[in-house]
């Protein structure tokens, strides 16, 4: 007969199961897979069975890969730009959001609706308004007397930050949502016994408003960089890597290196090298985070 | 009472279920000793196609048993589903793919070789089929269904707004195409001399019209020969120098569909066979201008020619039932043109009378409308004199081949990359994907 604790713990164990066998069926077990296959030649388009182990062949050969150091170039340089983009965009619309303003339900939804876009979609009117050659936003620069507008998607200078640019515009609203949450739960007496100090608002909101919601700045930040190193819809369905490579991020090169190029060995060792990276980055601002929230 | 209900109700479900699977009436084809169907693997998007259904019954007429299977259409950037089921072991008899699209299916050892099997059953496959057969190593491993063939169509209305005749296709070269587009070109802002999709088979079009081979006999990519540069340089020209089609950059960013000649702003497109279907489907494709067909453009100086996509059927090596699957195959290949969907049949053993009855009664009724003759048809497809080469590359690193060419021929494209630079870097990636796939 089972004791009552037992049968608790069989019945959680019950409960969770649908979860977990699908965890370790589709992601550990993959994982785990990927550490095998990064130390074999393994080609997508052979059998198993001819496969051989080489070692740490798959590794030494992405030290002299150009296409891979440049993707994980890029890959750095997105997450760059994007975290502090989404953040900063996100915590100003926010602060402005969050005042008394006209219509300000139907603009929390508008700025929440790219979110919730279909990314091909998002992708087609982008690119009809960044069209160098005829689109709306380089009418308008020329129509205020920029003759050289940017080249936007078309240049490899430019691209990888109109990337950027459409990305924190599509990702912005999770930011927004969030942190207008955080404000609301800001105790008002805190704001109230700065003001009777002397502060002024911006004094007030960096001083009170933004140590308050410290834990869920630091959630969203963690969050956006594994998502803008994850990233890869959105340049496939904007640029595909291209022009040239300027776009071309390290989840694109594994997807090219796996598919196209039919190398599934050299793409998880690809992979393994990008996951050491999350996982080295997350776990920097894990140890970081109490310094942060203190 | 519970409990009894609930096992009735565990053992109702479980019953139902083996008899649910086993509920196909499963026909017996005891003329062809066929214990089950042949399982035809196509892809979803294609399973409604009249012309496989009608193949089935084709097949059901000469005593076998054929059943459709489908399986999802591969997304962009993703691994082919039916290459995956092979590998993984899963019991398929026939399939029907592009010559170039064939290649990793045979690097992943999922296709049988037809030569035993042909001889097995005293079949001629050459006599049949001449060279469209798809061949790997010297051997045979499909038999062609159908070819398409690239031909130009071209807008009435902006060659008589242009005052210039007809064009004949009787020394119908890229020079004339040049020529004509440009003058085309001059009659507004919006109207282009030619659209052409941005697919990786014209930066290399030219080189193989001249002749050129993508591989060398060593097994490196020929990418260094100077046909391959004239090539690039011609293809990117014709809208970034001459101004025939809308230039890169144009074409790029706006991100023109591939049906933009059927806008009615492009005097002619260069393009496989099938965009003939731009002219006869006229319920999609509503229009009240006429157009004409021409064969595809050769450069002056040298032979026609014409590129072509050779669609075969083909036999994997999990099939159960390889002799019934080959005979299957060859009853198929032979007779798909005839199947209703205006395919131009991939045989060298017709007659001309059988040429020209299925022009007759077959192509010519769906170019009606615009006044399409018999002899403009054969002109387009069935020229016997038109030398023929693969659209796309069909060797090894294929796929990678055309994406390197696609990367660093946009980069000239775009003015971002001078030529020499562009080739350099063309030769030096294909060498490199070809080392890795070999």
């Amino acid at each position: 007969m089972l004791s009552r604790k037992q049968r608790e713990m069989y019945t959680a164990f019950a409960f969770i199961a649908p979860y977990l066998i699908g965890y370790l069926l589709f992601h550990f077990f993959p994982i785990f897979l990927s550490f095998i296959i990064s130390v074999t030649d393994v080609r997508y388009i052979s059998r198993i069975g001819d496969a051989s182990f080489v070692g740490l062949r798959n590794y030494l050969e992405l030290f002299s890969d150009t296409e891979f150091t440049n993707s994980v170039k890029n890959s750095l340089l997105f997450s760059i730009m994007y975290v502090p983009g989404v953040m900063l965009v996100g915590l100003v619309l926010a602060v402005l959001i969050n005042k008394k303003l006209y219509a300000r339900n139907l603009l929390r939804g508008m700025l929440f609706m790219p979110y919730v876009s279909n990314m091909v979609a998002v992708s087609v009117v982008w690119s009809l308004l960044m069209d160098p050659t005829g689109g709306v936003i380089n009418n308008v620069l020329r129509s205020i007397g920029i003759d050289n507008p940017p080249m936007w998607l078309m240049s490899t200078k430019t691209s990888l930050v109109s990337v950027v640019i459409i990305a924190v515009w599509q990702g912005v609203g999770l930011q927004f949502v969030t942190f207008l949450a955080a404000f609301q739960n800001v105790p008002t007496e805190l704001k109230e016994a700065a003001y009777i100090d002397g502060t002024n608002g911006f004094q007030n909101f960096i001083h009170v408003t933004l140590p308050c919601i410290r834990s869920q700045t630091f959630l969203l930040m963690i969050t956006s960089v594994i998502t803008s190193l994850k990233n890869y819809t959105i340049v496939q369905v904007l640029t595909e890597g291209g022009p040239g490579t300027s776009t071309t991020i390290l989840p694109l090169n594994i997807v090219n290196t796996a598919f196209t190029s039919f190398r599934m060995g050299y793409a998880c060792a690809q992979t393994v090298v990008m996951f050491v990276i999350v996982m080295a980055i997350t776990v920097l601002q894990w140890s970081g985070r109490k310094r942060f929230e203190d | 009472m519970k409990r009894i209900l609930c096992l009735l109700l565990i053992a109702l479900l479980v019953i139902s279920s083996v008899f649910a699977g086993g509920s196909k009436e499963t026909s017996d084809n005891s003329e062809a000793g066929q214990s089950k169907p042949l399982r035809f693997a196509i892809k979803a998007s294609e399973a409604g196609r009249a012309e496989n259904l009608r193949l089935v019954e084709l097949a059901k007429e000469n005593g076998i048993d054929v059943e459709l299977v489908t399986y999802p259409d591969p997304g962009a950037g993703e691994a082919d589903k039916l290459l995956i089921s092979l590998m993984a072991g899963d019991e398929f008899d026939l399939v029907l793919s592009a010559h170039s699209n064939m290649n990793p299916f045979y690097d992943a050892g999922v296709m049988t070789c037809l030569d035993d099997l042909a001889a097995d059953a005293g079949y001629d496959i050459a006599a049949v089929f001449g060279d469209y057969p798809a061949q790997f190593d010297g051997k045979y491993y499909g038999l062609p269904a159908f070819v398409d063939i690239a031909i130009t169509i071209y807008n009435k209305d902006l060659f008589d707004r242009a005052g210039i005749p007809y064009p004949e296709s009787e020394n119908w070269t890229w020079e004339k195409f040049i020529e004509v587009g440009q003058k085309i070109s001059a009659l507004g802002d919006d109207i282009y001399g030619a659209f052409n999709p941005l697919w990786a088979h014209y930066n290399y079009m030219l080189a193989m019209q001249k002749g050129a081979s993508h591989y060398k006999e060593d097994g490196t990519s020929n990418y260094d020969d100077p046909l391959f540069k004239e090539a690039l340089e011609f293809y990117y020209d014709l809208g970034n120098k001459y101004h025939v089609n809308p230039e890169y950059l144009v074409q790029e960013s706006r991100q023109m569909p591939l049906e933009y000649f059927t806008s009615g702003n492009v005097g002619m497109s260069v393009a496989g066979g099938w965009t003939s279907v731009w002219l006869t489907d006229m319920e999609k494709y509503p229009r009240t201008w006429k157009a004409g067909v021409l064969p595809m453009p050769y450069p002056e100086g040298y032979p026609k020619s014409t590129s072509v996509v050779v669609s075969s059927f083909w036999v994997p090596e999990t099939s159960t039932q390889k002799e019934l699957a080959f005979k299957c195959a060859a009853l198929f290949a032979e007779n798909m043109y005839k199947m209703g969907s205006g395919r131009i049949p991939a045989r060298v053993d017709l007659t001309q009378e059988e040429i020209d009855s299925y022009i007759e009664n077959d192509l010519l009724n769906a170019f009606a409308f615009d006044g399409i003759t018999v002899d403009e048809i054969r002109a387009m497809w069935f020229d016997p004199e038109v030398k023929i080469f693969d659209e796309k590359v069909t060797g090894p690193a294929a796929a990678e081949i055309n994406k390197i060419f696609m990367t660093e021929g946009g980069l000239y494209g775009i003015g971002e990359q001078d030529l020499d630079t562009t080739m350099m870097n063309i030769k030096e990636k294909a060498d490199k994907a070809i080392a890795n796939a070999t």
